[in-house]
């Protein structure tokens, strides 16, 4: 039997610039992120150094995160000695919670929550056949329009991406990085959490 | 007509242990994510007929390579180059990858 793959990506990736004073960078931002940051481990960072070009990955060790203020040590310390000019770009480690590929064979269903600004499609679990085993879900953030049109938008976008390919294939519902996919545009997305159970 | 995936990463030499070869249906494929930058896991139903946790067969791949699996899979699982019912995904010992990216695969199940 010919099976259709649905595709989801979560955006989680940040530049700066940085000027002067502390080596901060204020991450989880609504427009960056949709996976919450809460342990360094979960992030890469990179500093393009503006002299020289050269690109610089930061080791774990000289990273430190406080909240939302992700801070890079001193060179001396495992991280780099910042000047005006140079990029850092702070970027998710992928994950199965950032990004996942699920089977439209398992796909169980859409529905709004109560408060309105949540869609939440569901998938049979990826990691178990038990009868126990929770469901692999995909909330969006939407726009409270008192269910005119986009909760509407979305349930009839994800039923194009399941009947996408005759012949089976991975089809993109939204890859929010790359702002491409079946509901890019669609249902005014805020957010995207992917939860694999 | 069911199709198959095949995969297989011996240490060294024959396929001599479990968990270095690998057949499943792909109606077993539950589900596809990324595990690590240069990793993928596939879960699978398990293969000793339990429930739980699914198998899982994980590729070794390019870093950030994750949607070239994806597609890879899809493609293999659909048998959209050959129609043949035994598809090869990795198969260390030959020096296949038919998945653009991947250089490497080691299998977790339960049996």
């Amino acid at each position: 039997m010919k099976t259709n793959f649905l595709h989801f990506k979560s955006v989680g990736t940040q530049t700066f610039t940085y000027a002067s004073g502390a080596q901060t960078v204020v991450i989880n931002g609504a427009a960056n992120w949709d996976v919450a940051i809460t342990n360094k481990n979960q992030v890469t960072v990179t500093v393009i150094d503006a002299t020289d070009g050269s690109s610089n990955d930061i080791d774990q060790a000289g990273l430190s995160l406080s909240t939302n203020d992700l801070t890079i040590a001193a060179a001396a310390s495992n991280g780099f000695d910042l000047a005006a000019g140079d990029i850092i770009t702070v970027t998710v480690i992928p994950t199965e919670d950032t990004e996942a590929l699920f089977r439209a064979d398992r796909f169980l269903g859409v529905e709004a929550n109560a408060s309105g600004t949540a869609v939440v499609a569901s998938f049979k679990s990826m990691k178990s056949v038990a009868a126990a085993a929770g469901d692999d879900t995909i909330t969006f953030t939407i726009t409270n329009d008192s269910g005119v049109k986009n909760v509407k938008d979305i349930c009839q976008g994800m039923l194009e991406a399941l009947n996408a390919d005759r012949n089976g294939g991975s089809v993109t519902v939204l890859d929010r990085l790359s702002n491409v996919g079946v509901l890019a545009g669609v249902g005014t997305i805020s957010k995207m959490v992917i939860a694999v159970a | 007509m069911e199709r198959y995936l095949y995969f297989s990463n011996p240490n060294s030499g024959a396929p001599d242990a479990t968990q270095e070869t690998a057949l499943y249906a792909t109606s077993s494929l539950l589900g596809v994510a990324p595990a690590s930058a240069t990793t993928t896991s596939l879960h699978f139903v398990p293969r000793d007929g339990g429930t739980n946790p699914a198998d899982i067969v994980t590729l070794t791949h390019t870093s950030g390579g994750h949607k070239a699996v994806f597609d890879g899979i899809a493609s293999l699982v659909n048998a959209e180059r050959n129609n043949m019912p035994f598809q090869v995904v990795a198969d260390v010992e030959n020096s296949i990858f038919n998945i653009s990216g991947v250089t490497a695969c080691s299998i977790a199940s339960t049996d």
